[in-house]
């Protein structure tokens, strides 16, 4: 299991789930300072739409690894990256690559070489704005991602399996949303289940982070045991990439973490959708 | 010496031939007295853009022994600079491309001035960065292999020659070529491989399974498509990594 190859002819696929409620204006701990999580996580999708684009370039193109969908909860529910559109949640990588919402320019520091730096133009894609707007409907969105991903699935049914990115900060407004999420996981390609990887973010600086779980013993109160329970167990791909980023998971590990400031964010997405099986 | 030489590559699966990545030196079948013989493969990194035409630039200079890397790297930027290119692969090129590289030398100073033979003047030597190898056989008995020497030393990132000169081999320097000699007999025969084949090839023998002698029937048959069939057989049944499978087959008589 997990092992399909993920080449043009048969590709896999992430999908994020991206909690747009009100809270997340709120102030996240970035580095040295501090930023709007909504900005965060736009920040965060942007460079790692930016860099999966790049992986998957080569001299004549791009190449279609992997199809990738963003859906954004808060007032609406729906996709919010451009190259995707309602109905067509899902797009090549291609596809997206080609339709930023806009190129800005951004200056970059460059080494001179001779000890001193340079001012470089570099373009930098954007295709998602923040957004920060309503409550938290997470059974919404997790119903509209199972019927996405049961779509994509019937399209591609022996591909490497779908990974789901589920960012948020806050507690579901539309009910429990633990069956909803777990159904997700129940669906599968013939390589294996859909993996659901949990990132919590808080705003809170005092508050502890827990990474990779193995257990709810830790786990402060019933929303984040939900969030952990709705959990894949890591893959040893997955493991072998938090060893690098300096966590040590154990066997059991569930794909969840808890309190993320914007580096955890970081890593964890790092760690959920680095390809492993790409050919 | 009389140096005879069969090539045979295979794209990746799902790839178009087009998009191979690997390179070979010399690029066609050659039979030919000589003094002396260059030969290489090279392996383009997945990863980057260009990295075919960066393996091509390293098998060729090296063939026609214009080794220089500094000036192969500016050919390289020159070559892909001509044109615009979409946001993508401004970045991706600046990442530069990455090459496996396996090349060797054989030589024949046996017609000394004086015409008489010296066993020491039949001579070889290989240089090689990352996991493209050498395969030294005689008789259906392998003499030397390198630089990796076992099936499971193989992974998915090797060192290799970068375009960037930072980087001159990723991700240490010098280190990491691998240099190799040796004699070589009438009848012998060296095979260079892509890692795929390579692989394959080592765990053959670890397996007790010496490949050598199927090997150089495939090579002798006039049928090229033999190869082809072969790779696609491996990879469907043995577990052969879906990757471009380069393989330079050279008797030296």
């Amino acid at each position: 299991m997990y092992t399909a190859e993920i080449s043009r002819d048969n590709p896999s696929c992430f999908l994020f789930l991206i909690d747009q409620s009100t809270s997340m204006e709120d102030e996240v701990s970035a580095g040295d300072g501090k930023q709007a999580k909504a900005n965060g996580v736009a920040d965060t999708m942007n460079r790692w739409l930016q860099e999966l684009s790049i992986k998957c370039a080569k001299s004549d193109g791009i190449r279609d690894y992997y199809h990738v969908g963003v859906l954004g909860y808060g007032r609406r529910v729906g996709p919010c990256v451009n190259g995707t559109s309602p109905g067509k949640e899902m797009a090549p990588i291609s596809e997206i690559a080609e339709n930023p919402a806009r190129l800005e320019e951004r200056i970059k520091k460059v080494s001179d070489g001779v000890g001193g730096l340079l001012d470089q133009t570099i373009r930098f894609p954007v295709w998602l704005d923040p957004v920060a707007d309503g409550g938290t409907p997470m059974c919404r969105a997790a119903g509209e991602a199972k019927r996405i991903l049961t779509e994509w699935l019937a399209a591609h049914p022996d591909c490497f399996p779908p990974i789901v990115i589920h960012i948020t900060d806050g507690e579901s407004t539309d009910g429990d949303p633990r069956e909803r999420i777990q159904e997700l996981t129940n669906l599968a390609s013939s390589d294996g289940n859909v993996m659901v990887f949990n990132i919590h973010m808080s705003d809170n600086p005092n508050a502890t982070s827990v990474t990779f779980p193995d257990s709810v013993d830790e786990l402060p109160d019933e929303y984040s045991k939900m969030l952990f329970e709705t959990s894949s167990p890591l893959t040893p791909t997955m493991r072998a990439l938090c060893s690098e980023h300096g966590f040590n998971p154990s066997e059991t590990a569930r794909s969840f973490v808890l309190n993320a400031d914007m580096i955890l964010l970081v890593q964890a997405i790092d760690i959920g959708t680095r390809p492993a099986n790409l050919r | 010496m009389w140096v005879c030489t069969r090539v045979f590559h295979v794209p990746k699966r799902g790839n178009a031939e087009a998009e191979y990545e690997d390179a070979v030196y010399p690029e066609r079948n050659l039979a030919r007295q000589l003094g002396e013989f260059r030969c290489a493969v090279a392996d383009g990194a997945s990863e980057s853009a260009f990295s075919g035409l960066w393996a091509q630039l390293l098998v060729r200079s090296f063939g026609k022994r214009k080794m220089r890397l500094e000036q192969l790297r500016r050919l390289f930027e020159n070559a892909i600079k001509s044109k615009p290119v979409p946001w993508y692969l401004e970045k991706k090129i600046k990442n530069g491309a990455h090459a496996a590289f396996m090349g060797l030398l054989i030589r024949d100073r046996t017609q000394n001035g004086n015409g008489s033979d010296t066993e020491a003047g039949r001579s070889w030597r290989g240089v090689a960065v990352g996991d493209s190898c050498i395969f030294h056989v005689r008789e259906d008995e392998l003499i030397a292999v390198g630089p990796v020497t076992k099936s499971e030393l193989f992974d998915n990132s090797p060192y290799l020659i970068a375009t960037k000169a930072k980087e001159l081999i990723r991700p240490r320097t010098v280190h990491h070529v691998s240099m190799m000699s040796g004699d070589w007999e009438p009848g012998d025969v060296f095979y260079l491989a892509t890692d795929a084949i390579a692989q394959w090839l080592l765990a053959e023998l670890e397996a007790g399974r010496p490949p050598w002698e199927s090997l150089r029937d495939l090579c002798a048959d006039d049928d090229t498509t033999l190869y082809a069939r072969l790779i696609d057989e491996l990879r469907t049944n043995h577990g052969l990594h879906n990757d471009d499978t380069t393989l330079l087959q050279v008797e030296v008589d």
